[in-house]
């Protein structure tokens, strides 16, 4: 045999076997696989915008029959086939919106269905970075996420899927260097995705078992003991435990002038981590125990007892914590007692009234650590019960220009803001007028029957601890708003039919309010969830969109929410940035 | 004279030079396949031809299929046969109607076999098959967005065609509730408009709305008639009440009891999601029926002996401020939700979590210990 005919049936032996592979549709690698490619990836629509899609085929052997379908609005619209097997499409992006296509082809094998859905934008859309949050429901464990998406003006846009990480299975233990188990709370925070949270707690023994994503994280861990310091730890997926100790034991004192402050609660943060609990002495002497680090953003927070009337003071600085902490409250700082005070509506004794002295106060003391001083600044919220005859217990808080939040009727919601100023003495009444009642209307296009509005207390109200009252327009989309006297919110206008995009009025009184308020268009964002490696749809997830530079709870408020259909589906109505 | 023949012919064979063939005969035949039931109209019939020839030789088969309404009247039969083949195995589709439009109530098959050398089997066989009247197909199906929770609709679809007859003939449907004892059957059912199929011409496609009043077994009976023949199918329906709503995602992490949360900063308590029937969370747009979760936040402050509602507080979330309590209070967050049927929540107000139907995997009550840090 020669050399070439040895090597032709070599070759023939290699062509038969590759035949075989193809033609087979056990192996996984031999399935029909089709992938779409659109030219350009974001079209921008117009008479001019030519958008390719292009197929790419492997394993699907014999002649190939490609039948493309394009829809615009579940409309089909027309297209040209551009290359000479078929395999290659175009068509005319006249509007923006999403176009989808779809590709059958038919071989000797079979082969999947295959679309693609195509973002065409308008020109000069503008554009808006949020975040995309998801929280995959319990019955399948899967660590959220949370990444950043742009939403264009203009337009709907498909996001096509998206893919969870299915992650890690994190078991460990949290326990000290003698190897005793520690019941902690713990949070994982991905790297890069500092908002996908993972919460846990260790048990009795100290055992954690949690899904992650598969990345490294940075752990917060807070034991239960106060005789433990809380820590910020790296972990890797490889690591089982997390050790803790007792940290350093960081030491202070709390004084109101030259006295000592007996009974103050004191805490302490550092870059973020708390330290533990520490009550002071009888001779305002306090110890917690934290885990300082040079140069480290140190927050100090005491709550002194009520009796005392001071209020609760805060101080930031970078604090040499291995130096005694000396916190004192200044001795200008004096107090009032309310007792006496009557609480009147319209000249009426108000029985029964609960009444929240609360205010914000600048300059209430220092915090000295060796060279290091900062002032401190101090809140108060001190509440108490009026008698039958609206006449206030003992109440004593600071001699400053104050709040007092009354609540007349719990029930209904009934409050008043009084301003309080206890600067140079006490008031014999506070007076809570009655609510204010206003009408507006919200609108879209058309008014919004059943729109909603959040209104978040702001000033005082906040201060008070008053919760976030929510409110549902009628069928005209009128919503009447009932406004204690004095009183702040910041107004959240949303329309949970999606009609129309989230609008927020900040500040909005009695004396602000308009007869009517205007919610911007909405686009739509949609996607389908899916998991790496489970091809199981994603039900009842939790989808949110959240605002990307937004701080404090507004971080956390949802743009607009949707839960995932049976197909993983979610649509997501949300503000349109607009167009230029 | 005759005598004189006789002799001659049997000298004749016993000299051996007369000579004459081996005579041939004819074919046996019969036929094999004839089915053990009644046909229907549009069945496909095949039917084998077997023979068996004295002589060895090949045979060919004829075949005559007629359309009969009585075969055994003079008219009976149409006088074409409306299929011949010239093969062993015999392959039709019942007809419908005979060439005078009338149904076809048999079929009179004749089989012929001839060898070949030119013998015909001799009767030939023949086989009369009786041809009954094809019942209409029907297919019910049900889909409900509303869980087929009492007092809402539930969309019934029906799907009819007759092989014979065509669909057209079948319509229109009979349609008949039967309820639990005080179900209101009368007007249960309400027409709703469905497009047809273009691509499957052989089925027509009704729907109706069905709106049960109250929960228990139903049963929808649709009947379907064509010219001779006519076919019921029941459809069960389990109809239930609405069911109290499930907490299907907290945040933040709910902490094991008696274990605190460590809170730090104002944090939003949220329940992204509630899973029920009828009111849900998040609510469902461009609905009438569905609704929206209803929640009541309270709060349990030290030194108070029970949780205290917030009034206001009725959205899925509550903000927390943990600068409203003193360093190390341990607050009780709680949040307690309900869906358009007045349901009690009646555990003990220092239950943390609650289930209405005693199902640990559907919680009503959800309950926070936060520690303030």
């Amino acid at each position: 045999m020669t050399t070439s005919r040895w090597l032709m049936i070599t070759a023939a032996l290699a062509a038969a076997s590759l035949v075989g592979c193809a033609g087979s549709a056990d192996g996984a690698n031999d399935e029909c696989n089709v992938s779409l490619l659109v030219t350009p990836s974001t079209p921008i629509a117009g008479p001019d915008s030519e958008v390719t899609v292009t197929a790419s085929t492997q394993s699907a052997p014999g002649v190939l029959a490609f039948d493309w379908r394009v829809t615009y609005m579940s409309a089909p619209i027309p297209f040209d086939v551009s290359a000479p097997n078929e395999s290659e499409i175009t068509f005319t992006a006249l509007e923006p919106g999403i176009y989808e296509v779809t590709l059958d082809i038919g071989s000797g094998s079979i082969c999947p269905q295959q679309s693609i859905r195509v973002n065409v934008l308008p020109s000069g859309s503008t554009t808006l970075d949020v975040r995309l949050h998801v929280t995959p429901p319990i019955t399948i464990d899967v660590p959220p996420i949370d990444r950043r998406i742009r939403v264009f003006g203009g337009t709907d846009y498909d996001l096509g899927p998206v893919v969870l990480d299915p992650g890690v299975r994190a078991i460990g233990n949290v326990r000290t260097a003698g190897n005793v188990g520690v019941p902690a709370y713990l949070a994982f925070v991905p790297d890069g995705m500092s908002e996908a949270v993972v919460e846990s707690f260790s048990d009795a023994a100290g055992a954690y078992s949690t899904q992650l994503l598969n990345s490294d994280h940075e752990v917060l861990v807070i034991p239960a003991s106060s005789l433990l310091a809380p820590r910020k730890l790296p972990w890797t997926t490889t690591q089982t435990t997390l050790m803790v100790d007792g940290g350093t034991l960081i030491a202070g004192l709390v004084r109101h002038g030259g006295v000592a402050i007996a009974g103050a609660r004191v805490q302490l943060m550092i870059d973020g981590v708390p330290s533990t609990l520490g009550t002071t002495a009888g001779d305002g002497s306090f110890t917690v125990r934290g885990v300082p680090s040079s140069g480290a953003m140190v927050a100090v927070e005491v709550q002194p007892p009520v009796s005392t009337g001071l209020p609760r003071l805060e101080a930031f600085g970078t604090f040499d914590l291995g130096t005694s902490l000396a916190i004192t409250y200044s001795s200008l700082l004096t107090t009032r007692n309310l007792a006496g005070t009557q609480v009147r509506r319209n000249g009426s004794i108000v029985p029964g009234a609960k009444v929240t002295v609360v205010g914000e106060l600048g300059a209430i003391g220092t915090v000295v650590t060796g060279a290091t001083s900062a002032t401190a600044s101090g809140v108060t919220r001190v509440t108490v019960t009026a008698d039958a005859g609206g006449t206030l217990p003992s109440l004593i808080a600071p001699a400053a220009a104050l709040s007092a939040v009354v609540t007349v009727d719990a029930a209904s919601q009934d409050l008043a803001v009084a301003a309080l100023d206890l600067t140079t003495g006490v008031p014999s009444t506070i007076s809570a007028p009655s609510m204010t009642t206003k009408l507006t209307t919200v609108l879209g296009e058309a008014p919004l029957d059943g729109a909603r509005l959040d209104l978040v207390p702001t000033g005082a109200l906040a201060l008070a601890g008053v919760p976030t009252r929510q409110l549902t327009g009628d069928g005209n989309g009128a919503v009447v708003i009932s406004f204690p006297s004095g009183s702040k919110y910041d107004a959240y206008f949303s329309d949970p039919a999606g009609r129309s995009g989230q609008r927020v009025v900040l500040d909005l009184t009695s004396a602000t309010v308009g007869t009517s308020y205007t919610l911007g268009a909405a686009v739509n964002v949609s996607g389908t969830l899916r998991v790496t490696g489970n091809p199981n749809r994603i039900r009842g997830a939790s989808v949110q969109i959240l605002c990307m530079t937004c701080s404090g709870l507004d971080r956390d408020r949802p743009l607009a929410e949707d839960a995932s259909d049976e197909a993983g589906d979610f649509v997501l109505a949300v503000p349109d940035p607009g167009t230029m | 004279m005759i005598r004189a023949a006789l002799v001659l012919f049997a000298g004749g064979l016993v000299a051996g030079c007369f000579y004459a063939d081996e005579i041939n005969q004819r074919p046996a035949i019969t036929i094999r396949g004839e089915p053990a039931q009644a046909l229907y109209r549009g069945d496909h019939l095949v039917l084998t031809a077997q023979s068996e020839d004295p002589d060895g030789h090949y045979v060919t088969y004829r075949w005559r299929a007629y359309a009969c309404t009585d075969p055994t009247a003079l008219d009976g039969c149409d006088p074409v046969p409306f299929d011949t083949e010239l093969v062993e195995t015999l392959e039709l589709d019942v007809p419908i109607v005979r060439a005078n439009d009338l149904p076809v109530a048999s079929l009179r098959i004749v089989l012929e076999a001839t060898d070949e050398l030119g013998a015909t089997a001799r009767p030939s066989e023949e086989l009369v098959l009786a041809v009954v009247n094809r019942p209409p197909s029907l297919v019910l199906d049900r889909s409900s967005r509303y869980a087929f929770v009492e007092g809402t609709p539930i969309d019934v679809f029906a799907k009819v065609g007759d092989l014979d007859d065509g669909p057209a003939k079948v319509a229109p449907l009979t349609w008949v509730v039967f309820g639990p004892a005080g179900a209101d059957t009368v007007n249960a059912l309400v027409d709703r408009s469905l497009a047809q199929d273009p691509e499957d011409p052989d089925h027509l496609q009704f729907a109706k709305v069905f709106t049960p009043n109250m929960a228990g077994d139903w049963t929808l009976r649709v009947t379907a008639m064509d010219p001779f023949d006519s076919v019921s199918v029941d459809m069960m329906l389990t109809v239930t009440q609405d069911g109290p709503p499930c907490l299907a995602q907290l945040q933040p992490i709910v902490p094991p009891f008696p274990v605190a949360l460590p809170l730090t900063d104002p944090t939003l308590f949220s329940v992204p999601i509630v899973i029920d029937d009828l009111d849900l969370y998040p609510p469902q747009p461009d609905d009438e029926i569905l609704g929206v979760t209803s929640f009541t936040w309270s709060v349990k402050a030290p030194g108070q002996a029970t949780h205290v509602a917030i009034p206001g507080a009725t959205s899925n979330t509550f903000a927390f401020d943990p600068a409203g309590y003193a360093l190390g209070d341990v607050v009780e967050v709680r949040v307690q939700i309900a869906d358009r049927v007045p349901e009690a929540i009646n555990c003990l107000d220092s239950e943390q979590s609650c289930s209405v139907i005693s199902q640990p995997t559907c919680m009503q009550r959800q309950t926070w210990r936060v520690e303030v840090r």
